[in-house]
């Protein structure tokens, strides 16, 4: 012992000084850099024997953990130098493995690519969505003001609000700084342009144009081309988007320009400027903006009983800075109820406003006009991308710990050369950092050419490198990080925890027989694989299911040509009276068999809704019903079938009313029959409004099959917006072309547009089938991954057990009995991972379905075919070395070493 | 001869002081008691390798003992170099300070007297 006074001053000779717990010790040692590590150790021990002697152990072992924060950045500042040196050996070491194997390499980096270019373009769709509204000029303070109405328990956001409610408030909440309208001008509207030589250019433009106060330009960011932001609001002159503006006119700056609006509006306008296209990440697109007060003088009618009747405004409202929302939202609430309170109670409705911050507004579900996303399946992609990167992972730990057979004499050989265990697990983490980096760097490459095809699937206009966020390098760096410490610290500990002479003797065969945690990982994948194909499948089967769905009526041969937009009329030619003349000459055509005539078609919405009641019935049995106007023939074209009573003849009275089997039976009537000659309140209690039953008819779906089957009316007119035209399926080329023929000799300058209801339909279900086809394609290169983990672990497995089945062969195995063999291990996993997936996407899946109306059964079917699927690949992708190995010929096999 | 720095000064004195006990920990302890500077256990280690590189200190490789658990200490001790740095270090602090004119004592709320020094 060193003779030292002060050494031995605390415990008195023959008493064990206390240790310091073996984990906090184990901490030390893994972090303190080599040269000292023994010393320091010694300096944590002692310290804590003496404070241990003092303060007790629980408290010298706070002191040597707190010592170990403190001394960590020391640690690692003076590992570095050694570190740097070691570094650069590591480097070309794991260059040199990397191009030692290329096959292999390729595999590994090929995999581990393509998995994370996925998941850069997941996170990139991912990004997108959530990054909708964040670009207005204060932003933070935006709001829109939703509805919340619960009815029986069930609460419901939506986006409309009354005409009034803005001006109320602009007026007596003094938390909000400013509160403004805007009106979509729901469905298309008729432009009318000078063309060059003097004509009229009727144009029927399908884009979305908005009546709105003048704050809107304030508070939402345009970027004015020409024309000056300040004096939009002047009565008469609206503002083009670029592109709009480029259709319209041919020129430069088309400020000052003459055009005809009719729609909601009907007058003449000027161009007061233009904007730049709105950004794709803008939940509100408006391609053309009108002053608010435009519509309001057009529409006197409406803003009777001071507004509040008038209820598809979005009001947004910009809150003073660190004022309340809670407050502004009660106080908007409290404004509303004055006016409707006692009618929602009636109704047994409860009612309030909530300011939806802006930036919140497309992920937010709530019924209006302004399309929402849907976090939901953002969070399964989000899911489906840590899937792939797990799976890619996976693989890597297969094919490395596989590799580790053939690595395991370097291993040995460089441990009896006296390599530290720390010096290989280094080695292992490097190779892994490079490997993963690699493939980071393939994977920005990959995804930046995968983008428009990812715009294309997903229907997003994503422009901005993700490359250019500081939080892609963050998590980036986590990917990295996590992943070449999680993919390389199996294979690094596996493989420097074997015993030198073992493994130098033996070869890895004992040093490393159970590969269980491979097998256990095998599975994951499969599981993994399995129930994104399970996944697929029940989306695909879904959106089949709804595009085939019985609509009632034959979709695919009913032709929808929409009505004239601009009409010279006088009192001899009405518009009506020139509609059927059309109609009558359509008709004469052999391949037409009827022609229908409708204010709204199938998938297109609907004209009017409102609460209906049984006369004399109390208010609370009141039912909201949506409907259109249709002419006699309608029920013919379109097939309808009478359940009671009958159609609206060519002679009727304008409150006969047709309602259908879902109205007929909310509305409370026993039967269909009793309904007919019963009279209905369209508009609810108190309303005067009364309509006759004369028919009911089957439900047929007349909106998205996401929904049940709402109660509907129809009400009867001659005329319509729509012309249905029932067509033969045989030439319909020939057939389009006759009817626009004689459309375009009636309306001359008027555009002829047509559709078929199926192809209408199915632009409802737009947004399930992008989930289908994302969903499907990211779940393929998930399995593409899997494959590629599997191939290189099929070729480690048959190079492991060729010598075993020389061994079989000799002793009489016949080649099927030795194919048989290797496809059952395979099929015992795949089993396995059956077990694991079906009940997890049986829940899974059930739970997506819940949200349709419509929905598929959970058929066994359902998995079955993904199962054999995934069966089949994995059979398949082992197949070529199971054969090679059940052909081999026994004295080859054996020959080897 | 290359001037050393505050810490570097204090931890060789620190050495200087301790003599044959100036193991790693114990100068650990003196810097503390004398500066109120508190190094952690690993932390102290990183500036008295830089003096061993400089050439200011020399390490021997002292017996372990039962409180260490076996481990071995280490024991630094100044090198000649070493005190000739800290020589070094005290003249350059006389010259500065002795160039000071008397306004800027009395501002500074010192006495010549008290430091003892003599211009």
């Amino acid at each position: 012992m060193d003779p030292t006074p002060n050494a031995d001053q605390h415990p008195p000779p023959g008493e064990q000084p206390s240790a310091p717990p073996r984990w906090a010790e184990r901490l030390v040692a893994a972090f303190a850099p080599l040269p000292d590590r023994e010393v320091v150790l010694g300096d944590f021990a002692e310290g804590f024997a003496d404070r241990a002697l003092d303060d007790g152990p629980a408290l010298a072992t706070r002191w040597y953990v707190g010592q170990f924060v403190r001394s960590l950045p020391s640690f690692l500042l003076r590992g570095s130098l050694t570190r740097s040196i070691m570094l650069g050996t590591y480097v070309r070491l794991a260059l040199r493995h990397i191009r030692k194997r290329p096959s292999y390499s390729a595999l590994n980096i090929g995999g581990l690519a393509i998995a994370m270019a996925v998941c850069l373009l997941i996170f990139q769709y991912v990004a997108f969505e959530q990054s909708y509204d964040r670009h207005h000029p204060e932003a933070e303070r935006l709001y829109r003001v939703d509805a919340q109405r619960t009815v029986d328990g069930e609460t419901g956001q939506g986006q409309h609000s009354p005409y009034a409610l803005a001006v109320e408030i602009n007026a007596t909440v003094p938390e909000v700084d400013v509160a403004f309208r805007v009106h979509p001008n729901y469905g298309p509207m008729t432009v009318i342009l000078q063309g060059e030589a003097g004509e009229r250019r009727i144009i029927r433009e399908e884009e979305s144009a908005y009546y709105v106060d003048s704050a809107f330009v304030n508070h939402f960011a345009l970027d004015a081309l020409h024309g000056n932001l300040g004096s939009f609001g002047t009565p008469g002159t609206l503002w083009l988007s670029e592109t709009l503006a480029a259709k319209y006119f041919d020129m430069e700056n088309p400020v000052g320009e003459p055009l005809e609006i009719r729609s909601w509006v009907r007058r003449d306008y000027t161009v007061g400027g233009v904007y730049a296209d709105m950004p794709g990440n803008s939940h509100l697109q408006a391609e053309m903006l009108l002053p608010l007060y435009d519509l309001l003088t057009t529409n006197p009618q409406y803003a009777e009983n001071d507004g509040w009747g008038w209820t598809n405004f979005m009001t947004y409202a910009s809150l003073e800075p660190n004022a309340s929302v809670a407050d502004a939202a009660a106080k908007a609430t409290d404004i509303a109820m004055e006016v409707y309170g006692e009618d929602l109670a009636e109704n047994g409705t409860e009612m309030r406003y909530v300011f939806l911050p802006v930036a919140d507004a497309y992920l937010t579900e709530s019924n209006g006009w302004f399309p929402t996303g849907d976090p939901g399946m953002l969070r399964v992609f989000s899911l489906v991308a840590l899937f792939i990167l797990v799976i890619a992972w996976v693989n890597y730990v297969n094919l490395t710990t596989a590799r580790a057979m053939e690595r395991a004499r370097e291993v040995g050989v460089r441990k009896a050369s006296g390599a530290f265990r720390r010096q290989l697990v280094s080695q292992f983490l490097v190779e892994a950092t490079l490997v993963n980096s690699i493939a980071l760097g393939l994977a920005m490459g990959l995804a930046a050419l995968g983008l428009p095809l990812l715009n294309r699937l997903a229907g997003t206009e994503i422009t901005f490198a993700i490359w250019a966020q500081p939080s892609f390098w963050a998590i980036a760096l986590l990917v990295l990080v996590l992943g070449a410490i999680l993919a390389s610290l199996y294979p690094a500990f596996v493989l420097s925890s074997f015993r030198p002479i073992t493994v130098l003797k033996d070869g890895l065969g004992t040093a490393f027989s159970k590969d269980r945690l491979r097998r256990a990982l095998v599975v994951f994948q499969f599981a993994a694989s399995l129930a994104l194909l399970i996944g697929t499948y029940a989306v695909y089967q879904q959106v089949q299911h709804l595009r085939t769905i019985d609509l009632g009526y034959e979709a695919d041969r009913l032709l929808l040509v929409s009505g004239p937009s601009a009409v010279e009329t006088d009192s001899v030619n009405t518009r009506t009276g020139m509609m059927q003349a059309l109609a009558q000459r359509i008709e004469q055509q052999s391949a037409v068999q009827g022609v229908a005539m409708s204010d709204n078609v199938p998938g297109n919405g609907y004209n009017w809704g409102t609460s209906i009641l049984r006369s004399g019935a109390p208010a609370t049995e009141e039912v909201y019903a949506t409907g259109v106007w249709i002419n006699a023939e309608f029920a013919e074209v379109y097939g309808l079938t009478f359940v009671a009573g009958r159609n609206f003849g060519d002679a009727f009275s304008e409150s006969d009313l047709v309602l259908n089997r879902a109205a007929v039976d909310e509305l409370g009537f026993e039967s269909p029959e009793l309904a007919i000659g019963q009279v209905i309140l369209m508009g609810g209690a108190g309303s005067d409004n009364e309509a006759t039953i004369v028919g009911v008819v089957e439900n047929i779906y007349w909106a998205s099959a996401h929904e049940e089957i709402a109660p509907f009316f129809f009400f009867p007119r001659h005329g319509g917006a729509w012309f249905t035209l029932r067509v033969a399926s045989e030439d319909l080329g020939g057939t389009i072309a006759s009817v626009r023929a004689s459309f375009e000799e009636v309306f001359p300058g008027n555009p002829f547009e047509y559709r078929f209801v199926d192809e209408q339909f199915n632009q409802l279900y737009e947004a399930d089938r992008r989930f289908g086809t994302l969903f499907g394609v990211f779940a393929g290169f998930a399995l593409v991954v899997a494959c590629l983990g599997l191939v290189g672990l099929a070729a480690y497995t048959a190079g492991q057990r060729t010598k075993e089945m020389g061994v079989r062969k000799v002793l009489g195995a016949k080649p099927t009995e030795i194919a048989r063999l290797l496809f059952t291990d395979i099929g015992k996993l795949v089993a396995l991972a059956l077990v694991i997936a079906v009940p997890l996407m049986a829940w899974g899946v059930g739970r997506w379905l819940e949200d349709y109306a419509a929905r598929i059964d959970l058929s066994v079917g359902l998995f079955l075919w993904p199962a054999i699927a995934v069966l089949l690949l994995a059979l398949g992708t082992v197949s070529y070395h199971t054969v090679r190995l059940a052909l081999i010929d026994p004295a080859r096999a054996l020959r080897r070493d | 001869m290359e001037t050393i720095t505050r810490t570097e000064e204090m931890l060789l004195l620190a050495a200087c002081r301790l003599g044959d006990n100036a193991y790693g920990a114990d100068i650990r302890a003196e810097v503390e008691a004398v500066t109120g500077r508190r190094y952690s256990v690993g932390g102290v280690y990183v500036p008295l390798d830089r003096l061993v590189r400089k050439g200011l200190l020399e390490t021997e490789e002292g017996a372990p003992t039962a409180k260490r658990r076996g481990r071995p200490r280490r024991r630094y001790r100044v090198t000649s170099a070493g005190f000739a740095a800290l020589r070094a270090a005290r003249d350059l602090h006389e010259a500065m300070w002795a160039r000071l004119p008397e306004l800027a004592w009395k501002r500074l709320g010192l006495s010549l007297s008290g430091l003892g020094l003599s211009r």
